[in-house]
């Protein structure tokens, strides 16, 4: 009997459910920033589009493939669940590791094209050569969602907008999310902090939406 | 600061709005602080895309914004809203 369930037995199912949030909430930020690109045309626009298609498509992978694990909407053959868990989990950390890596790109304002390859080449080796795909991914992702949460940190200080304080202390609740997912193998409670610490930063970046979109 | 093409645009039609959605050619020229020959230019895309409409009252000539004008600069005003709060 294979196991690869995440988190306590009465959490499953609420991490599917919060993960299909967070995919919903990307793709909001997707379709408004895909909506300013249609009117300026601008490259930025459109790499932070891809950035949040990548994310959307990300937890979308991670949601059906928790859903699938623990057995919320029909019964898996024990043969095909930890190809299930491989496929889908592999999926969610190639898909947001290269969002994240965008995102890190756009928000640091990187130009040099070779310093983007470098990053793009010292990401493979870090994950592949390690002993843990889980491990490393949730490391990889503290490290670019931190640095990405410290250029917001300086877009707030240097607008002074609410929107821009919620899209800051979003990608720094993202980050803390990363590290309690890090340590959820010590604590099966991190785990729940680590979903739930992540749904508050996606609806963060909701608000933020909302906020820029009613204006 | 360089203004980009639809930066100009927008100073364009909030020049024309804040005037109570009319204008006459010499305030909008200095409002939008282009030159003849460029904001001719820009007048005529303007005006190709439906945004304001030419209007002669006694004999003088007025821009007039349109609602697709309009429309314009409330885009335009979520997007600059949308590009601060992301940092982009």
């Amino acid at each position: 009997m294979v196991s690869v369930h995440l988190g306590p037995a009465w959490f499953f199912g609420a991490d599917a459910c919060l993960e299909a949030l967070a995919s919903v909430i990307a793709f909001f930020v997707a379709l408004a920033s895909f909506r300013v690109y249609r009117l300026t045309k601008e490259r930025k626009y459109g790499y932070f589009t891809v950035s949040m298609v990548l994310l959307t498509l990300s937890f979308i992978s991670r949601a059906v493939t928790d859903a699938l694990m623990e057995e919320i909407v029909f019964k898996v053959p024990a043969g095909l669940v930890g190809s299930i868990f491989y496929i889908g989990y592999v999926a969610h950390i190639l898909l947001a590791l290269g969002a994240y890596l965008l995102l890190f790109i756009i928000t640091h304002k990187l130009a040099d094209k070779r310093v983007i390859a470098l990053l793009f080449l010292i990401l493979i080796p870090s994950l592949l050569l390690s002993g843990s795909y889980y491990m490393s991914f949730y490391g990889i992702s503290a490290l670019l969602l931190g640095f990405i949460a410290l250029s917001y940190w300086q877009n707030y200080r240097k607008v002074c907008k609410l929107a821009a304080c919620l899209v800051f202390v979003s990608f720094s609740l993202l980050t803390v999310a990363q590290i309690l997912f890090l340590v959820e193998s010590h604590l099966e409670l991190f785990y729940v902090a680590a979903e739930l610490a992540q749904a508050a930063g996606y609806l963060l970046l909701l608000f933020a939406l909302i906020k820029t979109m009613f204006k | 600061m360089k203004r980009s093409k639809i930066d100009i645009v927008y100073d364009m039609l909030r020049a024309i709005e804040d005037k109570g959605g009319k204008i006459i050619p010499t305030h909008l020229l200095y409002k939008s602080n282009l030159s003849h020959q460029r904001m001719k230019l820009y007048l005529d895309e303007l005006k190709q895309r439906n945004m304001i409409v030419e209007t002669q009252i006694k004999d003088k000539t007025f821009y007039e914004i349109t609602d697709v004008g309009r429309k314009f600069i409330q885009n335009f005003r979520q997007m600059k809203e949308f590009t601060q709060a992301f940092g982009l």
